[in-house]
């Protein structure tokens, strides 16, 4: 009685270790997609303080209100594709891009692969902020 | 070998440029960066695709970048390198981001690489840049290809050959050997043949005499037919051995001939005692 009671545990116990292990297997790659995925609607994502708001422009006062060496800077990816970063209407490089200097404030910023643009609006850079933006490819 | 230039090492210092650029100003910087880059063009088209690289990434100039894709190309074309190949594409690219920039409303109005009016051609160039650079890459990775199996053939023929060089023939003391073992055997066969012959011969004598019959008459024709198969088996297997250990005795000793210069016909000189001593295997 005391061996079948033993081998029941055994059983239950390599049963729970396998469920457990196949279980942070499969949670690894979901993780690992969430993280890089951007599935905004503007197909810009942006992390470490940063604003995206897409499809608009900056004014006159925005212009005045940057501050250019508040050592702020960028990271560019491109999900599933390339394309260039122009920052306040200049070219800034093309992805990946990694911690490019950018003026803190509200910046007009444009990501596109040729002709087509794949994002496009204003991004609010926090002083001194250090951010990551993710774009996807259509 | 990677990019020639890995992206992430342009500076990316456009948007620190001077505030205002017009194409003039763009065109008199380039000038600069494209009279020393045809001087590296000629020499090693990789330099000068690294040279343009640099000095088009400080304004984000789309005709170096296009002078950049060039050099590459050229590159690609001169070394096989497909590396070299995607970052001449890569360098079009950008030239085709900046262009196509410079069309959009969100442009700055006061940074301008090139007129308005250039741009279409800009962009028919950007376009078969691309064209050229994927075509060098399907040329370089089908040569690539081909080299490969031809390695591959070359490997195999290899093979072939060491085996070959296995199957080569010694120096037919082993053939010979076989050769009058098989003489030898096809020789007792064909006696042996000939004994069963005689045998059915006198067998079938006894057979045809009139006296002979009842029980002596079949132990006769036994004995006959027995004769027979020993002909029939030891004249024809004998035969074939005879035959056939004739030939290999032949070959055999064809090749021993060719073979033994070498090993014959050595004169040895040494020093003795009373002389010289002459010694010889012939």
């Amino acid at each position: 009685m005391a061996r079948r009671t033993r081998t029941q545990t055994l059983t239950i116990g390599l049963a729970v270790a396998l469920g457990l292990g196949l279980g942070v297997v499969a949670s690894e790659p979901a993780a690992a997609a969430s993280r890089m995925a951007c599935e905004d609607p503007s197909h810009l994502c942006v992390s470490g303080g940063g604003k995206f708001e897409p499809d608009v422009q900056t004014g006159p006062k925005d212009k005045k209100k940057r501050v250019e060496k508040a050592g702020s800077t960028l990271s560019l990816e491109v999900e599933g594709g390339r394309g260039s970063l122009f920052v306040n209407g200049r070219y800034a490089g093309t992805a990946p891009m990694s911690s490019i200097s950018v003026p803190a404030g509200r910046n007009d910023v444009q990501v596109r692969d040729g002709s087509t643009v794949l994002a496009g609006g204003v991004l609010t850079v926090p002083k001194g902020a250090s951010l990551s933006v993710t774009v996807k490819h259509p | 070998m990677a990019l020639a230039l890995p992206l992430q090492m342009l500076p990316a210092v456009a948007i620190a440029a001077p505030k205002k650029v017009t194409p003039a100003d763009a065109a008199a910087k380039r000038t600069e960066a494209q009279t020393l880059g045809r001087d590296l063009a000629s020499a090693d088209p990789t330099a000068a695709g690294m040279h343009y690289d640099a000095k088009a990434a400080e304004w984000g100039d789309p005709v170096l970048f296009l002078d950049a894709a060039d050099a590459y190309l050229d590159a690609a074309e001169k070394g096989s390198d497909i590396a070299m190949a995607e970052a001449g594409i890569e360098r079009a690219r950008i030239a085709l981001d900046l262009l196509y920039f410079q069309l959009d409303a969100t442009a700055d109005k006061n940074f301008r690489m090139v007129e308005t009016a250039d741009i279409a051609d800009l962009i028919a160039r950007a376009n078969i840049a691309i064209d050229r650079g994927e075509a060098l890459m399907e040329e370089i990775a089908k040569a690539a290809e081909a080299a490969t199996v031809a390695t591959t053939d070359e490997g195999e023929d290899e093979k072939k050959k060491k085996k070959k060089k296995k199957r080569k023939p010694g120096n037919g003391r082993g053939l010979f050997i076989a050769g009058a073992v098989a003489t030898a055997a096809g020789s007792g066969l064909a006696v042996m043949g000939v004994a069963g012959l005689a045998v059915g011969a006198v067998n079938q004598n006894r057979a045809e005499d009139p006296t002979v019959y009842g029980e002596e008459y079949d132990a006769v024709e036994a004995k006959g037919r027995r004769g027979n198969v020993i002909a029939g088996v030891g004249l024809g297997l004998g035969g074939a051995l005879l035959v056939s250990g004739i030939v290999m005795l032949v070959i055999g000793k064809k090749r021993m001939n060719k073979a033994a210069p070498a090993q014959e016909n050595v004169v040895m000189v040494a020093p003795s005692l009373n002389g010289v001593a002459i010694s010889g295997r012939f």
